[in-house]
C-alpha cells in the first residue's frame, strides 16, 4: 500500500510536469487539443494524487508501523477517529494535503463544456502546475544523509537508484518529506499523537487553513495569465471572484478553529498569543481582506489595477511564507522548532523565484494596467477603499515586522530581541479603529464624491446612536476609555448594517408590495453579495465587542482549599467536593470535583482534570469551561497535594467571550450568503447547460460567468 | 488633478506615517513590549547587561534541578525552583505563579520569561514549554535501536 501511493507520487510529479507544457503551449499556440491533454492531466494529477491520500490514510488508519510517519504521529491506542487526520500531523502529510488541494482546486477550474471557457484558464492551469511541481519536487525529492543509517538499508528502488547516482557511500538516504517511507525496521509501538491535537478543532483547523492558504493561488494564477496573456481587463477578477472569497472564508474559519481550539485545549485561558504561527496565518488573511476589497473598487471604477496585482502577489506570497515560517525553526516559537537546512533553503527560493517571476511580469505590463479613472475626492467610497487597504496593508506589515523582529534585531545589533503580545497590541489598537470606522462609513458613503447632505443622509442615525453608547456605557459602568471607544464605534457600525437592511426591506415593501418578511427575504437573496457582506460586518462587530470584553474586563484568581472548604470569587462561591483518580483506555485522570454555587441558582458540579497520557508520555491540564451569553468561567486544576487532600483551582472569568465565537459564525453565514450564485448567475447556467446539450442551435452564451 | 493627487499622496503619507511612529515608540520604549532572548550559555556570556531588563532565555530544565517549595503565602502556590541551562551553562531560576505547563519536567526545553536580578537569578514570571513538535525532521521512535527486524 505503502509504495502504491509511493509510485502514485512519482507518476503525479511527471504528470504535473507535463500539464505545465501542455496548457502553456497549448494557450501559447491557441490548440484546443493540447489544452485538452493538459486537462486531462490534471484530472489525472488528482487522480493519483488521491491514490496517494487514501493509501497514507489507510496506512495511518490500520496503523502499519513500518511507516514511519505512522509510527511517528499514531500509536495503537489512538482512536481511529484521530488517527486518519493524523495524516496532517507533520510535515510529509501536511505537505501532501496541500498539493492534494492544490490539484482540486485546479480541476475545478475545468470547464465543464468546451468553447465556453475564457482564454486565461490555460495560463492559470500552466501556474498552479508549477507551483504544485514544487510542491511535488519536495514530497519526492528532498533528503538528508542519515548517518544512522547504512545506504544498503535503502530498500526502495527508487531512492536505491537515487541514492547510488549520488553517489551516497556513508550513511542511508532518508527522504525527509515523503510519508511513504518505511522504517528499516517495524516498531512496537507508534509514537503516538499529541493529546492536546486528540480535538475536533485540530481535527479541522488545517484543513480549513490549508484551504484558505491553496485557495489564495487562485486568484494569483489568474492575475499572472491575465500578464501572460495581456488580458489584464477586469475579466480575471470576475473570474476569480468567488474563488477569492472562497479563500478568504476558509482563511476566516482557520484562524478562528485555531483560536478556538487554543483556548479550549491549552489551558492559559486565551485564543491569541501573537505567536509566529498565529502571525503566519493572520497576514494572509488581512492581505486578502483588502484584496476582497480593492477589487469592487477595479470592478466598478477602473482604479487600483496595478496595485490589485501587487496585492494578490504579496497575499499569495505570503500564503507561502507563512507556510515556510510555520515549518522552518527560523523564528523560535513555543510552536515550531524544527530545523532543516535543506527544507528551508528550498522554500525560501521557491519564494524568492516566483515572487520575483511574478514581479517581472507585472513590471512589463505596466503600460496596459493605467487606471481608467482618477480619485474624485478624499470623501468618498473610492477613497474609504483605499484607506481600508493602507490600513490592512499596513497591519499586516506590522505583525510581519514583529515576527521577524528577532531577525531583524539580530542583523542589526547582533543580539535576538523578541516581542510580545504588548507590542503588537500597542501599535495595532489605533489601525483597528480606523478599520471599524471604515466599516461602518465605507459601505454607506457615495462614489466618486460625497457631498454633505449625502453624508447626513447615511451617517446621521448611526452617529447618534453611537454618541448615546458612549454616554451610556460608563452610566452602565464601563469606564475604561478603549472599551467606550471600541463599544461606541460597534454600536456606529452595527447601526450602519441595521440601517441599510431596514431602508432595503421598506423599499421592497413599497415597490413590491410585500410583506416585510419576504420583502427582507427577496433583498437578501437579489442582491446577496450587498447584503451577504453587510452580515459579514456585523460577524466583525460582534467579534470586536467579543475580543475587547474578554481582554480588558477579564478576572482570575488561585483558590487553594481542602475538601470541604469553600472560596467565593467572581460572584460564585466554590467548594472543594472530592477527588478521584482513575484510569482510561490510554490515559490516567486525576479529577477534582468543585461545586459552584450563585446566589439564587442551586449548586453545580463540575470536575476539573489533569489526564496523564502514558504512550506520549505527556500530562495535560485540561480547562473545564462553563459557558454563557455574558461570560465564561474557565477552570483548570493547577495542582493537588499527593494525598489530594489540598488542590489549587485556577478560575479565570472571560467576560463577554462567547460573543466573539458567535462573530465567527455571523461572519461565516454572512459569507455563504455573498457567495451563493444569484439569478443572473443560475440563468447563465441553465442556458449554458441547454446549449450545451444541443437544445439551441446557436453560439455559446457569451457572458463571463461571474 | 494635481491638488487632488496631492491631498491624496498626504493623506497617505500621513496614515503611513502614524504606523512607522507607533512601532518605533513600542520598540524604543523597552520594558514590557520587547524582549532579549537568549540561550543560557550566550546569556550568562553578557549578563551583567541584562540586570533588571525583562529577558527570555532558552535551555533545557537540568535533570534533579526541580525543587517545588512551600508556598510563598497562606494557600497559594508552590514556589519552583529550578536550573536552566544549555550544554554550557546554567542559570538558578526562580518561579512563583500558578501556571506550570503540563510538559514542564526534567529535561524539557524551556523558555523562561522574567527579569535578571543582580544577585544572579532569573525571577520567572512566565514559563513556556515548547510544544513537542509537530514538523521535526525525521527523528528515530523512541527506544528504538537501529538493528530491529526488518
Amino acid at each position: 500500500m505503502a509504495e502504491l501511493g509511493h509510485y502514485a507520487l512519482l507518476l503525479a510529479f511527471l504528470v504535473c510536469w507535463y500539464t505545465v507544457f501542455a496548457s502553456f503551449l497549448g494557450a501559447r499556440r491557441s490548440s484546443p487539443e493540447l489544452i485538452a491533454s493538459a486537462y486531462r492531466g490534471v484530472w489525472a494529477f488528482l487522480g493519483l494524487l488521491t491514490i496517494a491520500g487514501v493509501a497514507l490514510a489507510y496506512l495511518l488508519a490500520v496503523r502499519d508501523m513500518s511507516i514511519e510517519y505512522v509510527a511517528r504521529y499514531t500509536s495503537s491506542r489512538l482512536p481511529i477517529f484521530y488517527a486518519i487526520p493524523a495524516f496532517w500531523a507533520g510535515n510529509a502529510g501536511s505537505l501532501l494535503l496541500w498539493v492534494w488541494m492544490l490539484s482540486a482546486y485546479t480541476a475545478l477550474l475545468i470547464p465543464r463544456h468546451r468553447g465556453t471557457e475564457s482564454a486565461l484558464v490555460p495560463y492559470a492551469v500552466t501556474v498552479l502546475m508549477l507551483i504544485g511541481s514544487f510542491f511535488m519536487a519536495m514530497i519526492i525529492f528532498l533528503f538528508q544523509i542519515d548517518p544512522t543509517m547504512t545506504p544498503r538499508m535503502v530498500t526502495d528502488p527508487f531512492y536505491g537508484i537515487l541514492q547510488a547516482v549520488l553517489g551516497i557511500t556513508r550513511g542511508g538516504l532518508h527522504p525527509m518529506c515523503n510519508p511513504f517511507w518505511r522504517l528499516p525496521f517495524v516498531p512496537e509501538e507508534g509514537m503516538g499523537l499529541n493529546p492536546q491535537l486528540q480535538n475536533p478543532g485540530m481535527m479541522f483547523h488545517p484543513p480549513a487553513l490549508y484551504l484558505g492558504y491553496v485557495g489564495m493561488a487562485v486568484p494569483f494564477a489568474f492575475a499572472m495569465a491575465a500578464l501572460l496573456s495581456r488580458r489584464v481587463d477586469n475579466e480575471w477578477l470576475l473570474l476569480t471572484r468567488r474563488w477569492t472569497i472562497t479563500a478568504w472564508l476558509f482563511l476566516s474559519l482557520g484562524n478562528l478553529l485555531g483560536a478556538w481550539w487554543a483556548y479550549v485545549t491549552l489551558g492559559w485561558g486565551g485564543y491569541w498569543a501573537w505567536d509566529p504561527v498565529e502571525n503566519a496565518a493572520f497576514i494572509p488573511w488581512l492581505l486578502s481582506t483588502a484584496f476582497l476589497h480593492s477589487v469592487m473598487i477595479q470592478e466598478k471604477r477602473g482604479m487600483l489595477r496595478i496595485w490589485n496585482m501587487v496585492l494578490v502577489i504579496t497575499a499569495w506570497a505570503m500564503t507561502i511564507f507563512g507556510t515556510y515560517l510555520t515549518r522552518s525553526g527560523v523564528i523560535s516559537s513555543v510552536h515550531a522548532f524544527a530545523h532543516n537546512e535543506a527544507f528551508n533553503m528550498s522554500f525560501l527560493a521557491f519564494l524568492l523565484t516566483s515572487t520575483a517571476a511574478a514581479l517581472y511580469l507585472l513590471v512589463t505590463r505596466l503600460d496596459l494596467l493605467e487606471s481608467e479613472h482618477q480619485l474624485d475626492s478624499l470623501v468618498s467610497r473610492e477613497s474609504a477603499f483605499l484607506f481600508n487597504n493602507v490600513i490592512f496593508v499596513g497591519a499586516a506589515f506590522v505583525i510581519l515586522f514583529g515576527t521577524m523582529f528577532p531577525l531583524i534585531s539580530q542583523l542589526f545589533r547582533g543580539v535576538q530581541v523578541s516581542v510580545g503580545p504588548a507590542w503588537f497590541n500597542r501599535v495595532l489598537w489605533p489601525l483597528w479603529v480606523a478599520l471599524l470606522l471604515l466599516t461602518g462609513v465605507g459601505p454607506l458613503i457615495a462614489w466618486r464624491r460625497a457631498d454633505a447632505a449625502n453624508l447626513r443622509r447615511n451617517f446621521f442615525y448611526p452617529t447618534a446612536f453611537a454618541i448615546l453608547v458612549a454616554a451610556g456605557l460608563p452610566v452602565a459602568g464601563v469606564r475604561d476609555g478603549y472599551a467606550v471607544g471600541f463599544g461606541a464605534l460597534a454600536a456606529f457600525v452595527g447601526a450602519t448594517v441595521a440601517q441599510e437592511f431596514y431602508r432595503g426591506t421598506r423599499a421592497r415593501m413599497e415597490m413590491a408590495k410585500e410583506p416585510a418578511p419576504t420583502a427582507l427575504a427577496h433583498l437578501i437573496s437579489r442582491q446577496n453579495r450587498r447584503y451577504g457582506g453587510y452580515v459579514v460586518h456585523l460577524g466583525i462587530v460582534l467579534i470586536v465587542i467579543g475580543i475587547v470584553g474578554s481582554s480588558l474586563y477579564r478576572d482570575e484568581a488561585d483558590l487553594t482549599f481542602r475538601r470541604g472548604e469553600s472560596r467565593s470569587f467572581g460572584g460564585a462561591s466554590y467548594q472543594f467536593v472530592g477527588f478521584r483518580q482513575f484510569p482510561e483506555v490510554n490515559r490516567d485522570v486525576f479529577a477534582a470535583s468543585v461545586a459552584i454555587t450563585r446566589p439564587g441558582r442551586p449548586a453545580r458540579n463540575v470536575e476539573v482534570v489533569q489526564e496523564d497520557y502514558h504512550a506520549e508520555q505527556m500530562r495535560w491540564t485540561k480547562p473545564t469551561i462553563l459557558h454563557s451569553l455574558w461570560q465564561d468561567v474557565y477552570l483548570t486544576l493547577a495542582g493537588f497535594s499527593d494525598d489530594a487532600s489540598t488542590v489549587t483551582i485556577n478560575v479565570k472569568r472571560n467576560p463577554l467571550i462567547n460573543w466573539l465565537w458567535l462573530g465567527g459564525a455571523v461572519l461565516i453565514v454572512g459569507t455563504a450568503i455573498a457567495m451563493w450564485p444569484d439569478r443572473r448567475e443560475r440563468q447563465h447556467k441553465r442556458r449554458l447547460d441547454a446549449w450545451a446539450r444541443g437544445e439551441r442551435a446557436d453560439r455559446a452564451p457569451a457572458e463571463a460567468a461571474a | 488633478m494635481r491638488a487632488r493627487n496631492v491631498k491624496i499622496l498626504i493623506s497617505l503619507g500621513l496614515v503611513i506615517g502614524a504606523i512607522a511612529l507607533l512601532m518605533v515608540t513600542a520598540t524604543t520604549r523597552s520594558g514590557y513590549t520587547t524582549h532579549y532572548y537568549r540561550t543560557a550559555s550566550e546569556f550568562l556570556a553578557r549578563a551583567p547587561e541584562y540586570v533588571d531588563l525583562p529577558v527570555r532565555v532558552n535551555g533545557k530544565v537540568v535533570a534533579g534541578s526541580i525543587r517545588r517549595g512551600a508556598a510563598a503565602r497562606e494557600g497559594g502556590p508552590p514556589i519552583i525552583d529550578f536550573v536552566l541551562g544549555d550544554s554550557a551553562a546554567t542559570i538558578p531560576v526562580h518561579y512563583e505563579g500558578t501556571t506550570v505547563p503540563d510538559a514542564f519536567r526534567e529535561g524539557a526545553d524551556v523558555v523562561v520569561e522574567g527579569t535578571y536580578t543582580a544577585a544572579g537569578i532569573l525571577a520567572a514570571k512566565q514559563l513556556l514549554v515548547k510544544c513537542p513538535s509537530k514538523y521535526e525532521s525525521a527523528p528515530t521512535p523512541n527506544g528504538q535501536t537501529a538493528e530491529g527486524r526488518t
